[in-house]
C-alpha cells in the first residue's frame, strides 16, 4: 500500500510539472477558468431567456457542477498520451501497477476541476440572483469534490477503453463529459428522459452527486443528501473497477500480440 | 482555382483518416439534445428556433476554430510547411482550399440538428423564409472561411491550446447563438456587432419566424463584409507570418 501511495505521489508530481509547463496562473485563470465560467453563464442566460428564476437556478447550479466533469475526464488524454509518447510500454514493464500512475497523474486535473467549479459556485450565483443557504452552502465544495472523484473514475474507465484507439482520444474525451452534461440532470431533470435511458443514467457519475447538491441547496433532509452522496461514491467505485479490468485486458492483449506501442 | 480545389480535395481526404478531425460532428448531437431538452422541458416551444440554430452555428464555429485553424499547424507538425514554402508557386490558395473544405463539413450539423429534432423530440422548425435562410447560411460559410484563415495564421504564431479553448463559449455568449444579444449586459452588446455570428444568428432566426424579415440585404452585406475583412486580414497575416518565419529561420522550429 505504501509503495502504491509513493507511485501515486510521483505520478502527481510529474503531472503537476507538466501542468505548470502548459499553464501559468494567468493562462489558467484568464484562458481556462474564465472559459468555464462563461460556459456556466451561457446556460444560466438560457434560464433568463426562458423568463423563470427557477430555471436560472436549476441551470446555473447544474452547470457549475458540470464544468468540473470536463477537467476530471481529461485523464482520457493522459492515458493515451503515455501510449503515444512510448512510455506506456515502460510502465507496463515496471513492477508497480500502471493504473496507480494514471490515477496520480490525473489528480492534478481533478484538482483543477474542483477549483474551477468551486470558484464558479462562489462567484456566479450572486450575478444571477441565485440564493444559497449560507453558511451551510460552504459544504457544497466538498460535495463537488465527491462528484469530481466519481467523474474521475468514470474518465479513467473511458481512458482504459480508448487506449486501443489513440486517434479517437479527443472524441472519447468530449463524448465522455457530454454524456454526463446531457443526461445526468444538469439541464433538465433525469425524469425528462425515457424510462430505458433513466436506467443507464442511474449508473453515471454526477447523477446522484448533483441530486445531493440540489437537495442540499433546497434545504432537503440530510439523510437524502448523504444517501445520494453514498450512491455517487458507489458509482465511482464501480467505474474504477471496470477501469482496472479494462487496463488489465489491454495490457494482457498488448503483451500477447505486441501492440502496446503500435496503434493509431 | 486548381490549387484551391487541390487543397480542398486533400483536406477531405485527410479528414477521412482521422476520427478526431470529425470531433465537432460527434459533439453536435449532444448540444442539440441539451438545448432542445431545455426548451421542450420548459414548455417554451416559441424558442425552438433558437435551440435549432444554436447547434448549427456552434458546429460551424467549432470547425472554424478547430480543424480549420489547425491547418497550418498540422503542416508544421508534419514538416511539410517548409516544403510548401519552398514550392515555386504560392500556396495560399491551397491553404484557403483546405479551410474551405473544412467549412463544407460545417453544413453537416444543420442536417444533424434537423434529424435529431425530428427523431428525438418530434419537432422541426418551419422555414418561413427559405431564401433568406439559405442566403444567410451561404454568407456565414463565406465569413467563416475568412475567419478560419485568420485563425489559422494566428495559431501559427500562437501554437498552444489556450486561445482555441477560449474561442468557444465566450463567442457563443457574445454572438447570441442561443440567447439573443439583448439579454446580455448593456456594455457587452456593442461588442457583439463585431462578431459576424451575431448577425448570422439574428438573420437565421428571423428567417424561421413568420414575420417579414427586415433589412435582409443590409444584414447579408454586413456578414459578407465582416467575412471579407477576416479573409483579407487572414491573407495578410499569413503572408507576414510566413515571411517573418522565413527571415528568422523559424519555419520548422517555432
Amino acid at each position: 500500500m505504501r509503495d502504491q501511495l509513493r507511485v501515486l505521489r510521483h505520478g502527481l508530481v510529474v503531472q503537476w510539472l507538466l501542468f505548470r509547463g502548459f499553464h501559468t496562473w494567468k493562462t489558467w485563470t484568464f484562458g481556462w477558468l474564465s472559459r468555464l465560467l462563461i460556459q456556466a453563464c451561457f446556460y444560466a442566460l438560457i434560464g433568463r431567456m426562458l423568463g423563470s428564476q427557477e430555471q436560472v437556478d436549476y441551470l446555473l447550479i447544474g452547470n457549475l457542477v458540470a464544468i468540473m466533469a470536463i477537467d476530471a475526464t481529461v485523464v482520457v488524454l493522459l492515458a493515451v498520451g503515455e501510449r503515444q509518447s512510448g512510455t506506456l510500454a515502460l510502465m507496463v514493464a515496471a513492477p508497480a501497477t500502471h493504473l496507480t500512475v494514471y490515477l496520480g497523474k490525473g489528480l492534478v486535473h481533478l484538482g483543477s476541476g474542483v477549483a474551477a467549479s468551486t470558484i464558479a459556485f462562489l462567484t456566479l450565483p450572486p450575478l444571477f440572483g441565485v440564493a444559497l443557504p449560507w453558511p451551510w452552502a460552504g459544504l457544497v465544495p466538498l460535495m463537488i469534490f465527491v462528484v469530481g472523484v466519481s467523474c474521475y473514475c468514470y474518465g479513467t474507465c473511458v481512458a482504459a477503453f480508448v487506449l486501443g484507439f489513440p486517434s479517437a482520444r479527443w472524441v472519447a474525451l468530449n463524448l465522455g463529459y457530454l454524456v454526463l452534461m446531457t443526461f445526468t440532470g444538469v439541464n433538465v431533470p433525469t425524469s425528462f428522459w425515457p424510462e430505458w435511458v433513466r436506467g443507464a443514467i442511474s449508473v453515471l457519475p454526477m447523477t446522484h452527486g448533483l441530486a445531493a447538491i440540489r437537495s442540499f441547496v433546497d434545504g432537503g433532509p440530510v439523510s437524502v443528501v448523504a444517501g445520494e452522496l453514498a450512491l455517487e461514491l458507489a458509482v465511482g467505485a464501480g467505474w474504477i473497477t471496470v477501469a482496472a479490468l479494462g487496463f488489465g485486458r489491454m495490457v494482457t492483449r498488448g503483451r500477447r500480440d505486441g501492440t502496446i506501442e503500435f496503434a493509431s | 482555382m486548381r490549387l484551391f480545389l487541390t487543397g480542398a480535395r486533400m483536406q477531405l481526404w485527410l479528414v477521412r483518416r482521422q476520427p478526431d478531425d470529425l470531433l465537432t460532428l460527434c459533439t453536435i448531437p449532444f448540444t442539440v439534445l441539451m438545448l432542445m431538452s431545455i426548451v421542450v422541458h420548459s414548455g417554451r416551444t416559441d424558442l425552438l428556433a433558437n435551440a435549432f440554430l444554436a447547434p448549427v452555428l456552434i458546429g460551424l464555429w467549432g470547425f472554424a476554430t478547430g480543424l480549420a485553424a489547425e491547418v497550418l499547424l498540422t503542416e508544421r507538425w508534419t514538416r511539410s510547411l517548409e516544403l510548401g514554402l519552398a514550392a515555386p508557386t504560392s500556396l495560399h490558395p491551397v491553404y484557403l482550399g483546405r479551410v474551405a473544405a473544412v467549412l463544407v463539413l460545417g453544413v453537416v450539423p444543420l442536417l444533424e440538428t434537423w434529424v435529431l429534432g425530428r427523431l428525438v423530440f418530434g419537432v422541426t422548425p418551419t422555414l418561413h423564409h427559405p431564401g433568406v435562410f439559405w442566403a444567410a447560411v451561404g454568407a456565414s460559410l463565406f465569413a467563416m472561411a475568412g475567419t478560419g484563415l485568420l485563425l489559422a495564421a494566428f495559431m501559427l504564431v500562437n501554437d498552444n491550446g489556450h486561445y482555441q479553448n477560449f474561442l468557444s463559449f465566450p463567442v457563443y455568449v457574445l454572438s447570441g447563438v442561443m440567447v439573443p444579444v439583448e439579454y446580455l449586459p448593456d456594455f457587452l452588446q456593442p461588442l457583439s456587432h463585431a462578431v459576424f455570428l451575431s448577425w448570422s444568428a439574428d438573420l437565421m432566426r428571423d428567417a424561421l419566424a413568420p414575420a417579414p424579415v427586415a433589412a435582409v440585404w443590409w444584414r447579408l452585406a454586413v456578414i459578407f463584409a465582416l467575412g471579407a475583412v477576416a479573409l483579407v486580414g487572414g491573407r495578410l497575416s499569413l503572408e507576414l507570418t510566413l515571411r517573418r518565419a522565413r527571415a528568422e529561420g523559424s519555419v520548422a522550429y517555432a
